[in-house]
């Protein structure tokens, strides 16, 4: 009796702890609290309909009072019910009828948000998705993700090829670092870089400021600054035009100088010895991120690298965006040493 | 250069403090639970559900501001069963 006692004791202090999808104690069964406006939605129109046939939604669609999506929305139908035309629940099959609504707001006033529109009807993952490997939408998405890191090359493959850039690296660095020295001494260097533009969005939604280059005035500030304490490539006049034909998605599936941008630009704070230097905080706040999503990259090292996390960004943002506009935004931080590992896609 | 100010639901909001989701103004640092145990920025990123499968797991992806991003097509930002 004692044990059992402990036993059930245990189990009741555990489930208290983990969270657990309990029914609204404001909103209906198909509808869920939102905590900020103090309201009750519908789930309709924050999932959609049912993606799938047979199946209906869950408990106040998966959602607690405090706005956290503890399950998953859906839920096949119980045995006997069905739900081909995708409503909100499923209905016994033979009559066709829909099931009624159970008690909506347990005896408390019903304050529901304003109406939206309802989304379409989501992708639905194939019939076969439960006895093997799920083909869904966002698996779809998972494999394009992932693709650019899935094929990997072989180990002969990858020793070569580091072994050339190693001695490309070096004979650079001994053939231009007498250039550097000549060309730093004359003032007045004008670096090219691409020409700026505006982008327009929707009105409706905030958009980023320019994510091309900054203005000629941050132009002469960055000559200014480089002169005093950033020696740039020669060749970042010459190769940068070449980087701008070249989309920045091309950057996520060259992983060797992904990962050498990653191991410069990531560690915070930047190179020892330079204030100017930035690392990719600096470089997400240039492409017109807040501070604080770069607080939200960093916190996911180190399983995921902030710089990649701002890649991918930008390129689902603009397709268009081109590796000569990092290159822009490096030089503009002052990295030379990211400029010159982003020059090797030149 | 004056822009439109962005709104959210009938209100106004600063992206640089706030962001709006489902027509709800949140701050940006606000983070919520995906799932039973994975803590994510519901700014920044969007709470998938992965599975119709026995394990309903649930995937984070990165959301792109400007744009309505959508489960199924958003780069991946973590799984949240790892």
């Amino acid at each position: 009796m004692g044990t059992g006692c402990f036993l059930h004791t245990a189990l009741l202090l555990m489930a208290q702890a983990l969270p657990q999808l309990e029914a609204s104690q404001y909103c209906g069964h198909l509808e869920y609290w939102n905590p900020d406006n103090k309201c009750c939605s519908s789930c309709l129109q924050r999932f959609g309909p049912p993606p799938c046939p047979d199946h209906e939604f869950v408990e106040n669609c998966g959602l607690n009072d405090f706005g956290d999506l503890l399950t998953h929305p859906f839920r096949k139908c119980p045995p006997g019910q069905c739900n081909p035309d995708g409503a909100e629940q499923c209905s016994p099959c033979s009559s066709g009828v829909a099931a009624s609504t159970p008690m909506g707001n347990r005896g408390r006033t019903l304050q529901r948000c304003k109406e939206k529109p309802i989304p379409p009807k989501g992708f639905c993952p194939l019939p076969s998705e439960e006895t093997r490997a799920p083909i869904s939408p966002v698996s779809s998405s998972l494999s394009w993700t992932t693709k650019s890191t899935s094929t990997q090359p072989s180990f002969v493959l990858i020793s070569v090829l580091i072994l050339v850039l190693v001695l490309l690296l070096i004979s650079a660095v001994i053939l231009l670092l007498p250039l550097q020295r000549h060309c730093c001494r004359h003032k007045g260097k004008t670096i090219s870089l691409p020409s700026s533009g505006l982008v327009c969005g929707d009105p409706n939604t905030y958009t980023l400021p320019s994510l091309h280059s900054p203005s000629p005035g941050a132009l002469e500030a960055l000559e200014t600054r480089t002169t005093e304490k950033v020696y740039l490539p020669p060749l970042l006049g010459k190769d940068l035009p070449g980087l701008e034909s070249q989309p920045l998605s091309r950057l996520l599936d060259e992983l060797e100088v992904l990962e050498e941008l990653i191991v410069l630009l990531d560690p915070e704070p930047g190179p020892v010895g330079c204030m100017a230097y930035g690392t990719t905080r600096h470089l997400a706040a240039r492409y017109g991120l807040p501070a604080t999503w770069s607080t939200f990259a960093y916190s996911l090292r180190p399983s995921r690298s902030p710089l990649r996390a701002l890649i991918e960004m930008v390129v689902a943002r603009e397709p268009s965006a081109s590796l000569g506009q990092l290159g822009a935004h490096l030089a503009h931080l002052g990295r030379a040493d990211a400029l010159r590992v982003l020059s090797k896609l030149g | 250069l004056c822009q439109p100010v962005p709104r959210c639901g009938d209100q106004i909001y600063n992206p640089l403090e706030q962001c709006c989701v489902d027509d709800t103004i949140l701050p940006l640092q606000r983070t919520q639970l995906c799932g039973l145990n994975c803590i994510y920025w519901p700014c920044f990123e969007l709470c998938c559900p992965q599975s119709f499968g026995p394990q309903k797991n649930f995937i984070l992806k990165l959301k792109v501001r400007g744009v309505k991003s959508q489960c199924h097509s958003a780069p991946i930002s973590r799984d949240c069963g790892r």
